[in-house]
């Protein structure tokens, strides 16, 4: 009787630290991040993996920005304008933190797609980026780590799907368009490697964690 | 039937513990915030942020705003009608557009506005309902 009360205890005990600890759950690993949406399929049965969509736009400092612009780096896009009064401040200071973060690293470039560029000119783009640095750990924003840009009217919302975001014109959204809060991680070969939510602080700590992890896998 | 307590207990008290921790979430978990702060999480910290420190030189600050300390009730208006006229908070120049909020009512207007002024150490007076009244009041006359 004694045996059996001893075994049921450390049963039930075990049961209890197994499900206190997160039971099963995983911790961070080394595999690779996974490929997010839809590959093509070849006729040869091959896989062609989701790529984002090749853009011409203008940065803050009128800088012509393209995908040549992030050769061999990863980089990590959003979707905002400048008079959005809802999410977009949480994210460009989500979007400063990262760029404080990676300031010296060479291979990590950030892009912040305007969804207005009516009005969000490079003008408007160049004032709104300089009343952000007082908030930085340095004493301003480096174009080239962090391009704030606009283009051709429509473009932008054209190539939003390609990052897997919903940005649309809307009257009764609030400023005009709807869209969503999404950091999108971007690899060496414009594969989307990563999604994040970047309106929520520990949501872009988990993001920084992968940028870790995408950098060394080279 | 004899119930062997002894037994019972040996298998069930983990289950006991589950029931305790469980009930002591609950409770917690039924302590709401103040009316005010709900407001504020709701419609300001968008922008202003939850802990009131705003957005370098795009959006001021809530926290030891000096703006604050300078006025009071007379806040309902900018709550209710937004700003479109450039404004300096602890000496920096905003002329970013703040977007009013035309569905507060006179009573959210005064609890929003006593949150802001009793959190994050400011230490500033309350206002009433009947100086809230007062403020839209004059201020309904200029915007229409």
């Amino acid at each position: 009787m004694k045996e059996m009360l001893r075994f049921v205890f450390i049963g039930w005990l075990g049961l209890l630290v197994w499900g206190c600890s997160g039971g099963g759950e995983n911790g961070p690993s080394s595999e690779p991040l996974p490929i997010l949406g839809n590959s093509t399929l070849t006729p040869e049965g091959g896989e062609i993996p989701h790529q984002v969509d090749p853009f011409q736009v203008w940065d803050q400092d009128s800088n012509q920005v393209s995908l040549a612009s992030f050769d061999g780096k990863i980089f990590v896009a959003d979707f905002f304008f400048t008079r959005c009064p809802s999410i977009c401040p949480k994210m460009s200071e989500q979007m400063l933190r990262l760029h404080d973060t990676f300031f010296e690293e060479g291979q990590v470039g950030l892009i912040s797609f305007s969804i207005d560029p009516p009005r969000d000119s490079v003008p408007q783009l160049r004032a709104y980026t300089d009343k952000l640095v007082p908030a930085s750990k340095h004493s301003r924003i480096e174009t080239d780590k962090w391009h704030l840009v606009t283009a051709e009217a429509g473009h932008i919302l054209e190539i939003a799907p390609s990052f897997l975001v919903n940005a649309v014109e809307d009257e009764e959204a609030q400023g005009g368009y709807l869209h969503d809060g999404s950091f999108i991680l971007v690899d060496k070969k414009r594969r989307i490697r990563g999604y994040y939510d970047g309106t929520k602080p520990d949501n872009v700590d988990e993001l920084i964690v992968d940028i870790k992890r995408l950098l060394r896998e080279g | 039937m004899k119930v062997n307590w002894k037994q019972v207990l040996a298998f069930g008290w983990p289950v006991v513990i589950l029931i305790g921790i469980l009930a002591v979430r609950s409770i917690s978990g039924l302590r709401q915030p103040a009316a005010g702060e709900t407001l504020y999480v709701r419609h300001c910290a968008s922008c202003h942020m939850e802990d009131g420190k705003g957005l370098g030189a795009l959006i001021p600050p809530l926290a030891q705003a000096d703006w604050l300390k300078a006025h009071n009730a007379d806040i309902a208006c900018l709550i209710r009608y937004g700003n479109q006229i450039p404004m300096e908070v602890n000496g920096v120049l905003y002329d970013q557009e703040m977007p009013g909020n035309q569905l507060l009512s006179p009573a959210e207007i005064t609890y929003l506005i006593n949150y802001i002024r009793q959190a994050w150490g400011n230490d500033l007076s309350e206002v009433s309902y009947q100086q809230v009244n007062m403020a839209l009041d004059s201020c309904s006359n200029s915007e229409g």
